[in-house]
């Protein structure tokens, strides 16, 4: 095969890069939008809550001892969601790896100079993955499948939401891709337009040896970097590495591995360290403690820990993708049809780069189902499916393999209906449409609601901060996230442990339930917990939209 | 023998041209007026339609379209239709979001419209 020199932007294609460059700025300015106006002192959930005062106590004391508000030694029971106690002191219940990135950028710009560098990182992330995905499809489907990229609705929620690691991980990974694909010095060459829409990579003679150890040393630095915010995901990476150099016929060989294993190390040994000043043990996390498991090591967080639920986890993938997106399916069943009709006709390469992407989607729907989709989330009191529950996040890998696939359905569709455009403008409208919608104010989980929700919270706990004295504690099953840092929060109080616990603190401090339960309701879980643990409840008190508190005394 | 082999592959375009059509209307109503299709029927049947129907046309061999000034000229009137659709759109129905950020919004929604347009119908 001839090989060619690396294809230009012709002048025709000018204007769509242009458009895509300035979409990606307004991608950016739209997330810096969300994080400027929702502020930096609440956040709607306790993982986000976590992730932020912990990078901020990395940032001044390099370590994560938080102290507890009241400064005071309490029973391990007393604790927010998401993070743990010991004494008179906090530590993070999730992975280290992200606050202390966030905590150690904090000390050069500052946490809000952290959070625009997140958000800066997850934008340049939907550039490099044009790069990445040119490798396979060519640049027209990965020009598409790159604005796609920033469409998709989770990828833009949880990138505007950026105390949730998930983007940032996703990100990293991208960043990994793309250097590991440079570092196999792969070459773009451009196929005569008969032949189809895709272009391929093939590896060129060579390339200098200072490059490929830089490129091999980037690919293994993003990937540990990566690895560091989310060890759990460590298998999928694992097989995802094994499968791309086996199908890489040969190229593997150029990666240098000491230079991406030097550059693995840097970020994993820190974690590792940082887990080991933590919890004790190297490979111990913060969720041993908070599951009341006695060994949950990284080890065992590689493979389905959360049990396997055949029912569940083709539920929650049918739900949080067809279910979720849908007006996604339609285009990613055109391409998926375009590519199994090509599949007789097309040329070698395109059968083999379309038969490792759906192997990965599929593989990736499989892993991500059994692995997450057989855990019960209750983010949500009602139980709905939204952009907001965690499935969506967990998910990503599989949204963002989808898109070279809906992007080559809406090329093929729109080059075989040249003469019913108008249908073609029409679907598109509708997925750019539907996509921004969910993101920003279709739902109340969306991103207009949160922020509404984010100000009611800070006037409902403006209330409770006057009721509750600085030593008191704060009884709430989701109360937590209006709350703490500002009074000691009780989160987890039902079972006869903490119910001891509680009575020991109501009768030293002042404690109070905090609840949006009608009052009915809450006499009877009166009669019915807490009188039976010795412990009783006054009168209610407003503290707006709908949250009340009462004391808890301590029945003599 | 080819006067036939057109004809059933304009058939199946029609065919698939047709319910391509419906399922985009049909969804588009049942999001906005939840049940006001799904009472009937279910929508996943009409995708599974429109995907049926896609296979023998994305079979057929692409023709090389002809490009005309006039054909230009339509192309670039319905791209800047449909992103000044989708820019209305998005203004008038994210009230919940101040007015400043609204506009940005809803010019970043037309801005990608635009993007898709211009890569999927360049030739």
């Amino acid at each position: 095969m001839e090989q060619q020199q690396p294809m230009f932007v012709s002048s025709r294609l000018r204007l769509p890069y242009g458009l895509f460059l300035a979409g990606t700025v307004l991608f950016f300015a739209l997330s810096t939008f969300f994080v400027r106006e929702s502020g930096s002192a609440m956040f709607d959930s306790p993982d986000e809550t976590a992730a932020a005062l912990f990078a901020g106590q990395f940032e001044r004391a390099s370590n994560f001892l938080l102290p507890s508000p009241a400064g005071m030694a309490l029973p391990d029971s007393v604790r927010p969601r998401s993070i743990l106690r010991t004494g008179a002191f906090l530590i993070p219940v999730g992975f280290v790896g992200f606050p202390m990135f966030a905590g150690t950028f904090a000390k050069i710009f500052g946490l809000h100079g952290v959070s625009l560098l997140i958000l800066l990182i997850a934008s340049g992330a939907v550039i490099v993955w044009y790069f990445l995905t040119k490798a396979m499809f060519g640049r027209h489907a990965a020009l598409l499948s790159a604005i796609l990229l920033l469409l998709q609705p989770a990828y833009a929620y949880y990138t505007a939401r950026l105390w949730y690691p998930n983007v940032l991980f996703l990100s990293l990974i991208i960043f990994s891709g793309y250097f590991f694909v440079r570092a196999l010095s792969l070459h773009q060459i451009q196929l005569p337009e008969a032949r189809g829409v895709v272009g391929i990579e093939i590896p060129v003679a060579s390339q200098g040896a200072a490059k490929k150890r830089l490129f091999s040393y980037l690919a293994g630095l993003f990937l540990g970097g990566a690895l560091a915010l989310r060890p759990s995901e460590a298998g999928w990476i694992l097989a995802g590495f094994v499968f791309s150099a086996l199908a890489s016929r040969g190229a593997i060989k150029r990666l240098s591995f000491l230079f991406a294993g030097l550059g693995a190390a840097l970020p994993l040994m820190l974690v590792v360290y940082m887990q080991y000043l933590v919890y004790g043990a190297p490979f111990s996390t913060g969720y041993a403690s908070a599951e009341g498991v006695a060994v949950f090591s990284m080890a065992s967080l590689l493979v389905a820990p959360f049990g396997f639920r055949l029912t569940d986890a083709v539920s929650s993938v049918f739900t949080y993708t067809a279910g979720l997106f849908w007006w996604m399916v339609l285009p990613w069943f055109l391409g998926f049809a375009a590519v199994w009709r090509r599949w007789g006709s097309g040329a070698a390469f395109f059968r083999y780069r379309m038969f490792l992407w759906l192997m990965a989607f599929f593989a990736a729907l499989l892993w991500f189902g059994v692995y997450y989709g057989s855990w019960q989330i209750h983010d949500r009191i009602d139980g709905g499916v939204s952009i907001g529950v965690s499935f969506t996040r967990y998910f990503l890998p599989i949204y963002i393999l989808a898109l070279p696939i809906i992007a080559l359905g809406l090329i093929r569709t729109a080059r075989t209906l040249r003469a019913a455009r108008p249908l073609v403008a029409i679907l598109v409208v509708a997925l750019v449409y539907f996509s921004l919608r969910s993101v920003w104010w279709g739902t109340d989980d969306s991103l207009a609601s949160v922020r509404l929700t984010l100000a009611r919270n800070t006037e409902v706990r403006n209330a409770i901060l006057r009721v509750v004295a600085p030593a008191g504690v704060v009884v709430s099953d989701r109360g937590d996230k209006v709350v703490f840092p500002y009074r000691e929060v009780m989160a987890e109080f039902r079972t006869p442990e903490a119910l001891r616990d509680l009575r020991e603190v109501a009768q030293a401090r002042e404690a109070w339930y905090e609840t949006i339960g009608d009052e009915e309701d809450i006499r009877a879980e009166e009669e019915r917990l807490w009188k039976p643990a010795g412990l009783s409840l006054g009168e209610g008190i407003s503290a707006g939209y709908g949250h009340t508190l009462y004391r808890i005394n301590s029945i003599q | 023998m080819n006067m036939q082999k057109e004809k059933s592959a304009w058939m199946f375009r029609t065919a698939f041209v047709t319910l391509l059509a419906s399922y985009l209307v049909f969804s588009t109503l049942e999001e906005f007026f939840e049940g006001f299709v799904s009472r009937f029927f279910n929508l996943n049947w009409l995708l599974l339609a429109v995907l049926i129907s896609a296979f023998p046309v994305f079979g057929a061999t692409l023709q090389p379209s002809v490009v005309t000034s006039r054909s230009k000229g339509m192309t670039w009137l319905l791209m800047a239709i449909s992103s000044f659709v989708t820019t209305v759109l998005i203004f008038f129905s994210a009230d919940a979001i101040e007015i400043r950020w609204r506009m940005l919004l809803a010019a970043y929604g037309g801005l990608m419209t635009a993007a898709i347009l211009l890569v999927l119908f360049e030739e």
